[in-house]
């Protein structure tokens, strides 16, 4: 299911599904943003919000308890740092709206950040498939820290800490790309090296 | 699938399949082939085994059916291919059985895995496995 951002009087939530965003009392003022988007829009140039929108009782918004938006409330990504081309959200209108009454969301305390252009906050690839092969297979030791970045990585994931998860995400594919490249370097050396001396049989 | 999916498992299974070939019919430990298999840069540059020492040798006994063998070379090997298999599918499937692969990749999954092998590091250059 597609995972919006949205900024509706200045403050800004996500990501959270349709059916989240029409508990939360919002109106055609608001923006949002979703993966594939290069900027945020106005909510009525969405198509399917325009609808959720136009189906909301005007005055009426029905208001999820406590107990509900926990549980319906997605785990919230904050990214460390804020990418230079975040789009300047000036534009929203943070005058209170006559009509949409506004509800104090009970997670309102943990804001993310999320720049647009950022994809949705998926776990980022752990490679630790190929950090298992690399180590059986082709050079050890750098496999083994893929290992330890995989872990790494799930653990910031799960922490809520993106930007770290991504780094040692990024950190744990060149340890396994660092295994590869050793492991050809080394397997044609060595074979040219034992044919050179003949030497006896060690190692793998 | 994607084109560059079917490219990137088609290479694979080749690479594969040349793999089962050659261990197949070469025993890595014979003395007259050995110098033609590569070696491990590890074991020689510490003189020390590393997790994935015997690997070759316990390919070649696997396929020929002695599974004695193939866990004499490497135990780690006998574990390791069923698990790289398992998290292959999982990872395949993880639409239909994302609890699999959630459990596969839950951060005490990895860590039980990098324990695992840094365990049989060093117990099998204490013990000589």
């Amino acid at each position: 299911m597609r995972q919006y951002w949205i900024n509706f009087k200045g403050k800004q939530e996500g990501p959270m599904s349709i059916e989240q965003m029409a508990q939360m009392g919002i109106d055609e003022s608001a923006y949002v943003w979703h993966s594939g988007l290069p900027d945020w829009v106005k909510i009525t140039s969405v198509p399917e919000l325009k609808d959720m929108l136009a189906g909301l009782p005007s005055a009426d918004v029905p208001q999820a308890t406590e107990a509900e938006y926990d549980a319906q409330q997605a785990p919230v990504e904050i990214e460390e740092n804020v990418p230079d081309e975040v789009p300047s959200l000036d534009v929203v209108d943070n005058s209170p709206a006559p009509g949409a009454p506004y509800i104090q969301q009970p997670y309102a305390a943990a804001e993310p950040v999320v720049a647009p252009g950022e994809p949705a906050p998926e776990c980022p690839p752990t490679n630790l498939v190929w950090a298992i092969i690399a180590t059986i297979l082709c050079c050890s030791i750098p496999g083994i820290v893929g290992i330890v970045f995989a872990f790494l990585t799930k653990k910031y994931y799960r922490e809520g800490d993106l930007a770290k998860a991504r780094r040692m995400s990024d950190y744990g594919a060149w340890a396994v790309i660092a295994s590869i490249i050793l492991g050809l370097i080394s397997m044609p050396l060595s074979c040219a090296v034992q044919m050179a001396s003949m030497g006896s049989s060690f190692g793998m | 699938m994607s084109t560059k999916r079917i490219v990137l498992v088609t290479l694979a299974a080749l690479i594969v399949l040349i793999g089962v070939v050659v261990y197949f019919n070469f025993d890595p430990s014979n003395p007259t082939l050995s110098k033609f298999f590569p070696k491990c840069p590890f074991y020689s540059l510490l003189g020390l085994k590393c997790p994935g020492c015997g690997t070759q040798r316990a390919i070649h006994a696997m396929l020929n059916g002695d599974l004695a063998g193939a866990a004499h070379y490497n135990a780690l090997l006998l574990v390791a291919l069923p698990l790289i298999g398992l998290y292959l599918l999982a990872d395949v499937l993880k639409k239909r059985w994302p609890g699999l692969n959630n459990a596969l990749n839950h951060p005490v999954s990895i860590g039980i895995l990098l324990v695992t092998v840094v365990a049989w590091l060093v117990l099998r250059n204490i013990f000589g496995w």
